[in-house]
């Protein structure tokens, strides 16, 4: 159980303070309600180079890295499909230094034309290592634009197109701060060893001031209409060994069905002794590397089936054992109540291991804030719990429909 | 007066605040370090033998064997004894390093009992059955494959090869046929010799009080303790500092990797060491990230650390770049490891660094399952219990004189070899 306690500032700044007698450190996570959905189709990858750019100073930090350093702190932040999220770790005794950090960049960022300059190098550096240089780089690119026509889920964070970063231009990035990085678009967890007195002080000392400026996102967006019929592309990429990728759209996160997937993905192929892995890894080697698992969104989630091809197999093949033995899994084969009791363990655990990291509960705090209501944080593990065989099952058979699959084969690239 | 434009007062960090584990004698003889109880309902209870991979004498096989320690026994196949441990919501992870084994048994409170005795009885006398075996290779083939399409693999590869030689226990990369020549056989000499829970220490960190102590004690203090001795270790014989250059005919990026081997060093000088490689690539603020990323614009990531070396250290830089700035790079990183000799950081540049480190080594204190680690690094290092204490001090004490000093023996762009393998300039 997380305890917690939870207010809102004026400009609409909602914070949450969560105590940690035994931590010696103060985190300050905030969670800024604009991912790459909320991206322009022209303009994609510009949340995630906008993290980038917040650590580029601002109005009253010339530095913000050299001043995190300075008070022993450290600092990180990610950007996904739905959100960005920053976090920074300092020593408990200069938890000021970060709302001071944390603030001046929701108060005023200093984006100037040389840090874009040196930024947009850096992603398209990044863009290139993840993307080109890597086997199955490109995977979410093309699984994305398979599942999605119109929903701006239909690019990936790191942009579709690299030179939508390369011509990225100070205007465009300018009124994109403008817009989504204000307050009353943004969730503040403060956690660790700071009192919920000393955390009000500090959040109305330092957030107080700042106005909201652009829009609250509704978390709504262009959604594209049920999946119908198959949709099938085939591609070359660095691996080695062929591979076929099945992937269907899902029920969103608080949906019930969401939890019954991701356990229905975690036995069908989370690990080596799901029917995925030892029917066509061990017993019968079509693939040397098989798996299923679901992606929870806040949004749509998506349900990922792969097998990466033995030599000699093709990719046929390959699919139909896939489809066997998910058919199979569907129907009502493959598990008993001793399977839901095992499966059911296991998120138990990883929910807890997961929220012995301060970062980590500090993060989901903002999460389930961000989702509509952080109450609903005690609520994750009894969302496994209530799953029953049979609402398992009929969730994975309303989702993973075989005619309506975005399949994507892979194959090795030819020597130019 | 505008007020955010005063920063807060950042107070300096001097001192560490952690409770060390207790070190506790078992009813068999085995050591174990009971990390302070956190109210968690978790607990990671690792397992640890002073042997790795510079021991083993085929390439993977120290790794294999730890991998494959739970793929089956007389009585249970690898399914049977993975459901085990899946129905308790356990899990017990494998790990190797160059010095060191370990294996880590995660589980709720509540089930400790079942999956340690889950454990300790089905991961006593593995007969890594040849079918399992099979699975494995082709499994670590594939993926041997996909990694060779990187240049990072490459880059490092070749760097490390040329600096210990191809057949040195610090640079074991395992090739196809190294892979197929694992044995039933040679898996069991080498489990029997260095893996048996008989030799292991513990180290227990979460959830973890009397009670629990009580149930591991009556699991495992049945055992009589045997103090496996880590195998003879043959040092890397470091070749010339050389310049590699490895093209590849689909990599859209170059990758740069830069080492050299540090001799075996006193407390005093590691720390050092330590010290130093921040300035050099060890955080952000570093001189490589903020000249080559930072104002450069010229890579996503470069940093350098020091790696643990059969006899020492091993010291990299390490990154990825578009090939038009790979020369660039290279001249700006060889810039920045002779600067740090001719101008070693002083005022602004130097304190910074002092804070942040410190800040940090107390930060690595923080979380429940945090000591472990800090105490497997003095084990192996054969270090006192006062290091880390003594690293806060020598962080607050260190001249840029020293660090001149050091830079000038150890970090002449000369004796490191480079290699450059993707895309070539």
């Amino acid at each position: 159980m997380i305890s917690f306690s939870r207010f809102v500032l004026p400009n609409g700044l909602r914070v949450i303070h969560h105590y940690d007698p035994d931590s010696t450190v103060v985190v300050l996570n905030t969670l800024f309600n604009v991912g790459a959905r909320d991206e322009s189709p022209d303009k994609t990858g510009f949340a995630h180079l906008f993290e980038h750019l917040m650590f580029g100073g601002s109005k009253n930090v010339d530095s913000y890295d050299k001043a995190v350093e300075n008070a022993g702190g450290s600092n990180n932040a990610f950007t996904n499909n739905e959100y960005t999220n920053y976090y920074i770790t300092v020593p408990a005794e200069n938890a000021e230094t970060a709302f001071w950090l944390e603030s001046d960049r929701m108060f005023q960022l200093n984006v100037n034309s040389k840090t874009l300059e040196v930024q947009r190098g850096v992603v398209v550096e990044e863009f290139k290592q993840r993307c080109h240089n890597a086997p199955f780089g490109m995977l979410w690119h093309h699984l994305r634009g398979l599942l999605y026509q119109k929903s701006p889920y239909r690019w990936p964070t790191i942009g579709e197109d690299i030179s939508h970063i390369e011509n990225a231009v100070l205007s465009d990035v300018s009124a994109f701060y403008k817009k989504h990085y204000h307050p009353a678009n943004a969730i503040l967890c403060v956690a660790g060893q700071i009192s919920e007195e000393e955390t009000r002080t500090l959040c109305e000392k330092w957030y107080a001031d700042i106005a909201p400026s652009g829009v609250v996102n509704s978390n709504i967006y262009e959604e594209d209409p049920a999946a119908e019929g198959r949709k099938f592309m085939e591609t070359e990429d660095l691996s080695p060994n062929p591979a076929v990728f099945m992937v269907w759209r899902g029920p969103a996160f608080m949906d019930q069905k969401s939890a019954a997937l991701e356990l229905f993905a975690d036995l069908l192929g989370g690990s080596e002794i799901s029917p995925i892995y030892t029917r066509w890894v061990k017993e019968n080697p079509v693939f040397n590397d098989a798996a299923s698992f679901y992606i929870r969104n806040a949004g749509e989630g998506m349900f990922v089936l792969y097998g990466v091809l033995n030599e000699g197999r093709n990719h046929h093949e390959g699919e139909q054992c896939l489809m066997q033995t998910l058919n199979d899994a569907v129907t009502g084969a493959c598990f008993t109540e001793r399977h839901m009791e095992r499966v059911k363990n296991k998120a138990t655990s990883a929910l807890l291991f997961e929220k012995a990291s301060l970062i980590n509960r500090a993060q989901k705090l903002c999460y389930f804030e961000n989702l509509g209501n952080v109450e609903e944080v005690h609520n994750e593990d009894e969302l496994y719990r209530k799953v029953s065989l049979h609402n398992m099952l009929t969730a994975a058979a309303g989702t993973i429909k075989p005619d309506n699959a975005a399949v994507l084969y892979y194959h090795p690239k030819t020597t130019s | 007066m505008n007020f955010r434009s005063t920063a807060p007062e950042a107070k300096t960090i001097k001192t560490l605040h952690f409770t060390p584990p207790k070190e506790i004698t078992l009813s068999g003889g085995h050591t174990l370090f009971a990390s302070p109880k956190r109210d968690l309902d978790v607990i990671k209870l690792l397992f640890y033998w002073p042997t790795g991979t510079a021991a083993q004498p085929q390439p993977m096989l120290a790794r294999a064997a730890q991998s494959l320690r739970l793929s089956g026994n007389k009585n249970l196949s690898a399914e049977q004894i993975q459901e085990g441990f899946e129905y308790w919501g356990a899990s017990a992870n494998p790990d190797v390093s160059l010095l060191s084994s370990t294996l880590v048994l995660q589980t709720q409170k509540q089930y400790l009992e079942e999956s340690l005795k889950w454990l300790l009885e089905q991961g006593a006398e593995p007969v890594f059955p040849e079918y399992e075996l099979s699975v494995f290779k082709q499994v670590e083939n594939a993926s041997l494959l996909r990694r060779m399409q990187t240049p990072r693999y490459w880059s490092s590869r070749l760097c490390l090869e040329s600096v210990y030689g191809k057949k040195s226990a610090d640079t074991s990369f395992a090739g196809a046929n190294d892979i197929e020549a694992l044995s039933a056989p040679a898996l069991t000499n080498w489990f029997v010799g260095y893996l048996t829970f008989a030799g292991a220490r513990l180290f227990a960190s979460g959830d973890f009080g009397d009670a629990e102590l009580s149930v591991v004690d009556r699991l495992i203090g049945s055992m009589i303790f045997k103090k496996d001795e880590a195998a003879q270790q043959e040092p890397g014989s470091t070749g010339k500092p050389a310049t590699i250059r490895h093209g590849m005919e689909h990599a859209q990026q170059v990758s740069l990797y830069m080492a050299k081997a540090l001799p075996r060093m006193s407390m005093h000088e590691m720390q050092t060491a330590s010290f130093v490689n921040m300035f050099l690539g060890g955080f952000f603020g570093s001189r490589l990230m903020q000249d080559l990323r930072e104002t450069k614009g010229l890579t996503y990531g470069i940093g350098s650390g020091l790696s643990q070396a059969s006899q020492g250290f091993t010291w990299y830089i390490s990154g990825e770049m578009n090939s038009s700035n790979a020369e660039e790079a290279v001249e700006a990183t060889r810039e920045i490891m002779t600067g740090l000799a001719k101008n070693p950081p002083v005022g602004e540049e130097l304190e910074k660094a002092r804070r942040y480190a410190s800040g940090q080594l107390r930060a690595g204190f923080d979380g429940p399952f945090s000591l472990p680690s800090k105490w497997q690094f003095l084990l192996q290092n054969n270090l006192p219990e006062s290091y880390y204490a003594t690293y806060m001090d020598r962080i607050w004490s260190i001249t840029s004189d020293e660090i001149s000093a050091f830079a000038n023996n150890y970090l002449r762009p000369d004796s490191f070899t480079l290699a450059l393998a993707g895309k070539l300039p």
